[in-house]
């Protein structure tokens, strides 16, 4: 067994690496059907239905304004409270461990949290629920 | 001893007692010689008092004491007035003010001193600034808390019924999973269907069966009875009456009708608007009735009956009503209607047109319609729910709201569109119905589309417009439309294909698309295809 303590999931979405803390991970799973959702912006690029749960599918890359995800592979569906939001993903990493960590260093946006230095790069740590909000907030419009 | 399991039991019982107390008062209103009215209300308060002081709340046990000791006072002959009333609605107020402290965390020791002066001094000729009272400590053991109910006179019960208490989160849940059950359901119905295997087909069948009997026992599970949310209508009814210098008397039939709970979630608002508006406006002052030839009391009611998956309910009252051709002229003025519309619209019709909105402004409600602001408000939360509304009036007799709503929500019926690749689900409710037409029928007058009906003509709105869509280019022969009121005005709202009628389970959508606008919620159909519910009233 593995003492050590999975912290973070790591994964790519469009150019960049991302990290999400492994408690905000209800699920991962191969891409699903998507269906349209009337009149919503296109960084939210439909609904799938995961065992029930309609989730809204959004496209981070774009939301960040890097880009749009092409070849999505995966879907991670957030564990967040009352929310249901599926991030597209092209390709999940690995867990990062504690000791994997080299430096912690502040966040440059409200939707980082911190950026980590691993040994083979820097990854951007989000922060979930003021992404969140911001997407209710463009959606109320 | 850890009483923390036993405090949610104590805030739930004590409301209940609470809001039978209040009850029990306006009873004692309308018929003070009434000795079994006394009696509960010494059963009531002497019950809060005993939870409250074996919880420890002192100053909630304290008060509900002192009324213990006044309702005894009473049953032992003292004089009632009309103060008692007051001063027991204000004990209830001032304990459920305690409780909702407690509820929050609070200690529930609020100052009740010049409240317990009042309750001690009624019936005696003691000036006010009698001595304080100090809160009575309450070291004798206090009989055990009566913490089932007690059955008021007006309450039949059967006495072996046994009950448990659920969680709502734990009822909502199991109807999602039986709504998804009923999805998977079409869904391998489909598939049977292309199989061509009788077996698979009988066993489906019976599945079938099953299912549908699964779901109406969860259904049942979840039904309250109205009563939940009516009881608190006839000390706002008082209130109002009071507070504008009228005489109302209240009533309610059927409030042991059940419904689904998120329907009374729904209804409360809409209902309290409704009797407000008709205590307010509807009832003529004293004078003023006493000078028609009425009885100087006005009569407001509501009441409650049910017709298969349906209930219509019903609050008349005999204030002085409204005119239908004065609200058709008013409307006119405001510019809602033309003048030529008079003739397709039954007096009914014209009634409905105080709920457009902008129509019920302060100055025309007395004097015009006699109704209040916000029938908007309240036509459109009835029509979001699947109800309907309906307005019954006669000058100088009264007026009559008609609501018909749907025992539940989650299950309604839908009417599918195409628009482009989208599927979209209508509520049935707002669906006159669809027609079919040749694109001759349509002209377009000042750049505006409308369909030439052979008895009206109707302005034609794209539902791509609405759900700001990309329009299809492709001109088909025949346009499909649904007629739907919106804002007011009957409307042709042209789709790209009519799919036809189906019953759908409503998914409510969680965050971030619970904040998309103009749409309820979303449904999944047997092909698997996700559809979104268009609140078209709101999104227009």
């Amino acid at each position: 067994m593995n003492d050590k303590i999975a912290r973070y999931m790591l994964f790519n979405c469009g150019e960049r690496r991302y990290a999400v803390d492994v408690e905000a991970v209800d699920e991962i799973s191969e891409m699903l059907a998507e269906h349209l959702i009337p009149d919503s912006p296109r960084f939210l690029r439909g609904v799938v239905n995961i065992h029930g749960k309609i989730a809204a599918l959004l496209d981070l890359s774009m939301y960040l304004g890097t880009g749009q995800v092409k070849n999505g592979r995966n879907l991670l569906l957030l564990k967040i409270p009352e929310t249901c939001l599926a991030l597209i993903v092209t390709q999940m990493e690995r867990i990062i461990f504690d000791d994997d960590i080299i430096a912690s260093d502040p966040g440059s946006s409200e939707f980082e949290k911190a950026v980590l230095t691993l040994a083979d790069g820097r990854v951007s740590l989000l922060e979930l629920n003021s992404l969140v909000l911001s997407i209710e907030k463009a959606l109320a419009l | 001893m850890d009483m923390s399991q036993y405090h949610n039991l104590f805030i739930t019982e004590t409301r209940e007692h609470l809001s039978k107390l209040s009850a029990l008062v306006l009873e004692l209103e309308s018929d003070p010689e009434d000795r079994t009215t006394v009696d509960a209300l010494f059963r009531s308060v002497h019950s809060v008092k005993g939870m409250a002081a074996s919880m420890g709340f002192d100053t909630a046990a304290t008060l509900a004491h002192k009324l213990e000791d006044l309702m005894d006072r009473i049953r032992k002959g003292l004089p009632i007035d009309s103060e008692l009333f007051d001063l027991l609605l204000a004990g209830e107020a001032a304990l459920s003010k305690i409780v909702n402290d407690i509820e929050k965390g609070g200690s529930g020791n609020l100052d009740t001193e010049e409240l317990l002066q009042r309750v001690v001094n009624y019936g005696s000729e003691a000036p006010l600034e009698a001595a304080p009272i100090k809160p009575i400590e309450f070291t004798q053991p206090i009989e055990p808390p009566q913490l089932e109910s007690q059955p008021a006179p007006f309450e039949k019960e059967p006495l072996q019924q046994q009950s448990i208490k659920i969680k709502t989160s734990v009822m909502d849940r199991l109807l999602d999973t039986t709504g998804e059950l009923i999805t998977v359901k079409h869904r391998l119905m489909s598939l049977a269907k292309a199989s061509h295997n009788l077996d698979f087909s009988d066993a489906l069948r019976s599945l079938e069966k099953q299912l549908r009997a699964l779901h109406d026992q969860v259904m049942a599970v979840r039904l309250m009875p109205l009563s939940v949310v009516t009881e608190r209508f006839p000390r706002m009814v008082r209130d109002i009456a009071r507070k504008s210098g009228k005489e109302v008397s209240f009533s309610i039939k059927g409030g042991e009708i059940e419904l689904d709970r998120s329907i009374l979630d729904l209804i409360g608002d809409p209902l309290s608007h409704l009797l407000r508006n008709s205590v307010d406006h509807g009832i003529e002052t004293t004078d003023e009735r006493v000078a028609s030839g009425k009885n100087a009391t006005g009569r407001v009611g509501i009441s409650v009956s049910r017709e298969k998956d349906q209930v219509e309910l019903r609050i008349d009252d005999d204030g002085r009503g409204m005119t239908p051709q004065k609200i058709f002229e008013a409307a006119i003025a405001k510019g809602f209607i033309s003048r030529e519309r008079s003739s397709d619209l039954t007096d009914d019709e014209k009634l409905l047109l105080i709920c457009h909105p902008g129509f019920s402004t302060s100055e025309t409600v007395t004097d015009i319609s006699g109704r209040g602001v916000g029938m908007d408000v309240v036509k459109t939360a009835i029509q979001s729910m699947g109800g309907t509304l309906a307005i019954i009036s006669e000058a100088g007799a009264g007026s009559s709201f008609r609501l018909r709503i749907p025992l539940t929500v989650a299950i309604i019926n839908v009417l599918l569109v195409k628009e482009g690749k989208l599927t979209l689900a209508i509520p049935l409710t707002v669906v006159e119905r669809t027609l079919a037409l040749k694109q001759d029928d349509i002209a377009t007058v000042n750049d505006r589309e409308f369909l030439f009906l052979a008895d009206e003509t109707l302005p034609i709105v794209k539902l791509a417009n609405i759900m700001n869509l990309k329009i299809s280019t492709a001109a088909n022969e025949t346009v499909q439309f649904f007629i739907s009121e919106l804002k007011g005005e009957r409307t042709a709202v042209q789709v790209d294909g009519l799919l036809g009628n189906q019953e759908v389970f409503v998914k409510p959508l969680s965050r971030p698309l619970s904040s998309l606008h103009g749409i309820n919620g979303a449904t999944v159909l047997g092909s698997g295809e996700v559809v979104f519910i268009i609140d078209i009233l709101n999104k227009f």
